[in-house]
C-alpha cells in the first residue's frame, strides 16, 4: 500500500472517520481539523507498506482524537488557531505541567501502586510495552483469558480511582448529542 | 461520571484493549457504539484520557515491571516504545516502531572528528563539493574515504549538499539518521534531541524506517529520551539563522536560549534558577559582542542583567512575581 493508496483508502473511509471523530471530539469543527491534520500526515508519511490500511486510519484517528483531547483537559487555553500559528508542536511535555494532569497522573500512579504485582506487572507490559497478550500470558504462566481479565480489572481500578479529578477532565467533553 | 454503568465501563475498557488489534469491520462497529449512547462516548473518553496521560509521562512508564526473565519472549522487544508523531500541535501516535540500530561503519572508512570551541566557526568543503558550515561547540564525525557520511553527536551545522541521486548523503546523529534529495538543511543535537530544519530541497527522516519526507519549511524535532518527534513549520529564511545571529525560539527553556548563545559565541551567560525554566518563543537577533547580545536578550525576556568581568548574569527584576 503507498502513499496514494492510503490516501484512496482515506478518501473512502472519510465519512466514517469523521463520525468516530465527532463522537470522540464531541465538535463537528474540531472532527475536521482533526481530518485535516491526518491529510498532512498521510503527505508525510512516504510510501511504506501498510498491511491494514483501513485498520491503521482509524488507529491513526483515535490517537488523533486522544491527543486532541489531552491537550482540551490541559485547560483549553490553547485553541487551535492558537496552536497552529506557533511554530512549536511540542505539546506533550505541556501535560506535566498542568496542574489537573499531574494530580489525575498521580492517582493512577497510586492506583497502579494498589494493584497486586500481576496485575500491575500485566498492565504495564500490555500497555507501556505495547506486549501482545499471549506474550504476558507467557510471561507470566497464565491463560490469555486469565491476562484479559486481570487487564480489564487494572484498568477498572484506574477508571474508579479518584473519581473527582476524572469529572474535571471529562467534564470537558461535549457529547455528541449536544453537537446537533 | 458516577452516572455510568459498570457494563459500559466494562464495554469502554473492552473497546480500549483491543484498539490495536481491530479490523475494519471491528472499527465501523466501533464507531456505532460510542455514537449509541452519550454514556458510552463519555466512558471511552475518561479512559483514552488516563492511558494517554500514563504513556506521555516516561517516569511512569520507566518503572520496570517487577517480574524477571523475559527471554522466554519469542521476539525481544526491549525498550519497544511507540513514537508520538505531532503536526501543526497535535501529537499522533501512529503506532510506528522506530528502533533503533547500532551505527556500523563501512570497513573502507576513515573517520575523523571536527571540533569547534563555543564561539567558533568552521566551514567544511568534502571532497564532492558538499559544504558543511559548522557552528560553535559542535562535534562532528566526518570520512576522508566516504564524503557521504557524516555524523553530528553535538552542536549544529547547516549541510548545503550536492546531490547525487545514486548515492545520497547520508547524516546520523545519535540513533537517527536523515538522508539527502537534494538539499540544504540544517541540524542541531542537543544531548538526546535532535532538531532537523529544511531551506531547499528536502530530506528523508529515518530513511529506512517512517522515511518522513521533509520538505522546506518544515522542521522536525525528535526526542529520542521520550522516543517522541514533532513536526512544524518554520520560515525557511531563518532555517540555520544561526549564521546570521538570527536565532528563533519556540517555548523554549532560557537555560536552552543561554546554552545556544554559549555555543554559537562563547558568551559565559549565567541564568538565575528562576529564569532559566521560563519558556520563551521569539526571534532573536545576536551581534555576537555581548555587552549588546546579553542587555538585548534580558529586555527582551523582561529580565535585569549585571556583568562581572566575562560572566554575565540574567536575573528575574525586582517585582516579578514569576
Amino acid at each position: 500500500m503507498t502513499e496514494g493508496g492510503l490516501k484512496a483508502v482515506f478518501l473512502e473511509e472519510r465519512p466514517m472517520l469523521m463520525r468516530l471523530l465527532v463522537a470522540r471530539l464531541g465538535s463537528r469543527e474540531e472532527a475536521e481539523d482533526a481530518l485535516q491534520d491526518m491529510w498532512i500526515k498521510l503527505d508525510q508519511l512516504v510510501a511504506k507498506p501498510v498491511a491494514q490500511p483501513v485498520a491503521y486510519l482509524y488507529r491513526m484517528a483515535a490517537n488523533l482524537a486522544a491527543d486532541r483531547r489531552i491537550s482540551a483537559a490541559r485547560g483549553g487555553a490553547r485553541d487551535t488557531a492558537w496552536l497552529d500559528s506557533q511554530p512549536v508542536a511540542d505539546d506533550l511535555p505541556d501535560i506535566e505541567r498542568t496542574l489537573i494532569a499531574r494530580e489525575r497522573l498521580a492517582q493512577i500512579e497510586a492506583a497502579l501502586a494498589a494493584m497486586p504485582e500481576r496485575m500491575a506487572a500485566a498492565f504495564r507490559m500490555f500497555r507501556i510495552d505495547e506486549l501482545p497478550q499471549k506474550h504476558i500470558s507467557q510471561h507470566l504462566g497464565i491463560s490469555v483469558s486469565g491476562v484479559e481479565k486481570l487487564l480489564q480489572r487494572a484498568y477498572r481500578q484506574i477508571y474508579e480511582t479518584g473519581s473527582v479529578a476524572g469529572v474535571d477532565l471529562a467534564g470537558q467533553h461535549r457529547l455528541a448529542g449536544e453537537e446537533d | 461520571m458516577t452516572g455510568i454503568g459498570g457494563d459500559i465501563v466494562d464495554q469502554a475498557i473492552g473497546w480500549h484493549m483491543r484498539q490495536n488489534e481491530m479490523t475494519a469491520p471491528d472499527w465501523h462497529d466501533f464507531v456505532a457504539w460510542l455514537e449509541a449512547d452519550a454514556a458510552h462516548a463519555e466512558a471511552f473518553d475518561r479512559i483514552s484520557l488516563d492511558q494517554t496521560l500514563l504513556l506521555a509521562q516516561p517516569a511512569v512508564a520507566a518503572s520496570a515491571p517487577p517480574v524477571a526473565a523475559n527471554d522466554i519472549f519469542e521476539t525481544p522487544t526491549p525498550g519497544r516504545r511507540r513514537w508520538m508523531w505531532s503536526v501543526g500541535g497535535t501529537a499522533v501516535a501512529a503506532g510506528l516502531v522506530a528502533l533503533l540500530m547500532p551505527i556500523a561503519l563501512a570497513p573502507a572508512s576513515d573517520p575523523y572528528w571536527l571540533d569547534t570551541k563555543p564561539g567558533q566557526r568552521q566551514d567544511v568543503v568534502l571532497a564532492d563539493g558538499t559544504r558543511i558550515e559548522v557552528s560553535g561547540g559542535s562535534r562532528l564525525q566526518l570520512d576522508r574515504r566516504n564524503p557521504r557520511l557524516a555524523s553530528l553527536e553535538a552542536g549544529e551545522a547547516t549541510f548545503h549538499v550536492r546531490h547525487d541521486e545514486r548515492d545520497a548523503f547520508t547524516l546520523r546523529s545519535g540513533d537517527l539518521t536523515v538522508r539527502d534529495v537534494g538539499t540544504v538543511f540544517n541540524v542541531a543535537r542537543e544531548g538526546r534531541r535532535l532538531d532537523v530544519q529544511v531551506a531547499e530541497g528536502a530530506v528523508l527522516f529515518q530513511p529506512d524506517r517512517e522515511a518522513v519526507k521533509l520538505t522546506p519549511g518544515l522542521a522536525l524535532s525528535a526526542r529520542e529520551d521520550l522516543g517522541r518527534v514533532t513536526l512544524a513549520h518554520v520560515a525557511v529564511d531563518t532555517v540555520g539563522g544561526w549564521r546570521s545571529g538570527r536565532l528563533a525560539f519556540a517555548g523554549e527553556p532560557l537555560a536552552h536560549v543561554a546554552d545556544t548563545i554559549h555555543r554559537l559565541y562563547g558568551t559565559n551567560l549565567v541564568l538565575d534558577p528562576d529564569l532559566s525554566v521560563r519558556p520563551f518563543t521569539g526571534m532573536v537577533r545576536l551581534t555576537g559582542v555581548a555587552e549588546r547580545d546579553v542587555p538585548h536578550l534580558a529586555a527582551l525576556v523582561g529580565a535585569g542583567w549585571r556583568r562581572d568581568g566575562e560572566r554575565w548574569t540574567l536575573s528575574p527584576q525586582k517585582g516579578d512575581a514569576r
